[in-house]
């Protein structure tokens, strides 16, 4: 049921690869035969229900979980694997920090780090891995955290922080690193209703800079909203792909309809 | 202390702390004192050395233990845990003796030994305390270090991973300081019975405070005297101890 017709080519050259992904817990087949490709600059929305593997996919394109087959390529590179089954892994592990260095990541449950301050957060990978300087790093995390409307709160400790708080921290940290490409992985469900605005925007304004963005989410309007293309995956499998007018307004495939009668019945 | 209210009942406490105190002083025989001021002091510098040193190098060697149990390969985790289940499941005293009785009278038949450098130190008593405390104190600490590593949120941890972190820069920078921050409010605990198990040293000869208390009770034929000063000097050694972790908590509270 591959809707190849609705398939864009990467603009101006892949930021992330993937080719017949598969990722198997056991015999619990999560990923079944996934391709995708996201070029620079492209906002790719991924959406599903709980269970169809669109957070196993993104937390795969940086090898946070290792796919049991399938090619990846980031950034341009082909990324080598050794050993089968449970036991396969990234061959190289210089290679993968270096690639994850220029992938950041927003989590559900932000996981800001609680023995430092907001600041000390967004420090502390630009010193440790791109060996910045205390004060360069200092100045750039204040420009962040002034970005994301957290400059008056960069020495509190993340426990005295709201949750929307926390994830526009952790996105800060995310920039950071000056990444070339962003994975969002359902940065707005662990918050209260009424905080989800303030990381959309923060969101937002990222995807109008043009940054490349993969976002696991289930806020439909906002996928709609900032998305070059929405990716529906269901069982494992992308189900339909295209632009949201298209996804949204006009879904082809039975599966999607159905998903979407139960996201906004209209 | 923080808290400087001192509601009725701490007052009587201290009401009956003074009188137990001016009793003692008043009823009791203590010109034996003096004479024995040098020696409790070099007792209760042992003491407080002992207690020091094995609980740092105790807690040194616990970090890999806990974090090969939690990570490591199979063997090594392995080993480690039966080294924990060894140490925690056998008397501290056989632990002493085994090695001071039983390592050090073959130290003598290794080849090379009385040679080296080490042969002064290992015919005194002093390095095979430190040795069984330290790794009592590991096997203890290492066991308590597992779960704190095992217990920091993976997220945390692979929030470091997604930003390209090298493993040793997250096991230093993340994973032991979020381990060991969950792990001080015991080690207070775990501390105080690291002081009171050195008093077990004095069974291999080595003077600390209660060895210097057992022959001021031999030589003096006294029975409470001695002992209520050493109960008290043991108490005042574990509220410094209470003391300096309150400090230490309140300095890192604010983390969590």
């Amino acid at each position: 049921m591959r809707d190849a017709s609705t398939m864009t080519a990467p603009r101006g050259g892949a930021v992330i690869e993937v080719e017949d992904l598969h990722k198997a817990y056991g015999s619990a087949r999560v990923l079944k035969g996934i391709d995708l490709a996201a070029g620079r600059g492209d906002v790719v929305a991924l959406i599903g229900s709980s269970g169809s593997g669109k957070s196993t996919l993104l937390r795969c394109l940086n090898l946070l979980e290792t796919p049991t087959s399938g090619s990846l390529r980031l950034l341009g590179e082909a990324i080598p694997f050794r050993g089968h089954g449970a036991q396969r892994q990234p061959a190289d592990r210089r290679q993968l920090r270096r690639l994850r260095a220029r992938l950041g990541m927003v989590f559900q449950g932000f996981n800001l780090w609680p023995h430092m301050t907001l600041e000390a957060n967004v420090m502390e990978a630009p010193m440790q891995v791109l060996k910045r300087s205390r004060a360069e790093a200092r100045d750039e995390a204040r420009a962040l955290l002034e970005r994301v409307g957290l400059d008056h709160l960069r020495d509190a400790y993340p426990a005295t922080l709201s949750g929307g708080q926390q994830q526009r921290g952790a996105i800060a940290r995310a920039l950071a690193m000056g990444p070339e490409a962003l994975l969002f992985d359902e940065p707005t469900s662990a918050l209260d209703p009424e905080l989800v605005g303030e990381v959309l925007a923060v969101m937002r304004d990222l995807a109008k800079e043009g940054r490349t963005m993969i976002i696991v989410t289930h806020e439909m309007a906002f996928a709609a909203d900032v998305a070059d293309r929405v990716v529906f995956l269901d069982q494992g499998e992308i189900a339909e792909q295209g632009p949201p007018e298209r996804v949204f307004g006009a879904p082809h495939t039975q599966r999607l309809q159905r998903f979407l009668g139960l996201v906004s019945p209209s | 202390m923080a808290d400087s209210r001192l509601p009725p009942h701490r007052l009587g406490l201290i009401a009956v702390a003074l009188v137990i105190v001016t009793l003692m002083v008043v009823q009791m025989q203590w010109g034996w004192l003096p004479e024995y001021r040098e020696a409790i002091l070099d007792g209760l510098w042992l003491t407080v050395v002992l207690m020091v040193t094995t609980s740092v190098a105790g807690f040194l060697l616990a970090i890999p233990l806990g974090l090969v149990q939690v990570k490591g390969p199979r063997p090594l985790a392995w080993l480690a845990r039966g080294f924990c289940t060894l140490i925690r499941g056998t008397p501290l005293l056989l632990q002493v003796w085994l090695l001071y009785y039983g390592l050090g009278s073959l130290f003598p038949y290794l080849p090379g030994v009385r040679q080296s450098w080490l042969w002064p130190y290992l015919i005194e008593s002093w390095p095979y305390a430190f040795a069984a405390l330290t790794l009592s104190f590991a096997g203890y600490e290492g066991e308590v270090m597992r779960g704190a590593f095992a217990g920091v949120p993976k997220g945390e941890l692979e929030a470091a991973r997604s930003l390209g972190m090298h493993p040793l820069t997250i096991l230093r920078r993340i994973w032991l300081p979020r381990a060991v921050q969950r792990v001080l409010p015991t080690l207070n605990g775990e501390l105080v019975i690291q002081l009171k198990a050195t008093p077990l040293v004095a069974t291999i000869a080595a003077v600390d405070t209660y060895a210097v208390f057992g022959r001021i009770r031999q030589e003096t034929y006294m029975v409470y005297e001695p002992l209520l000063l050493m109960a008290l000097i043991y108490l005042v050694l574990a509220g410094l101890i209470t003391l300096a972790f309150a400090a230490m908590e309140r300095a890192g509270s604010r983390g969590r």
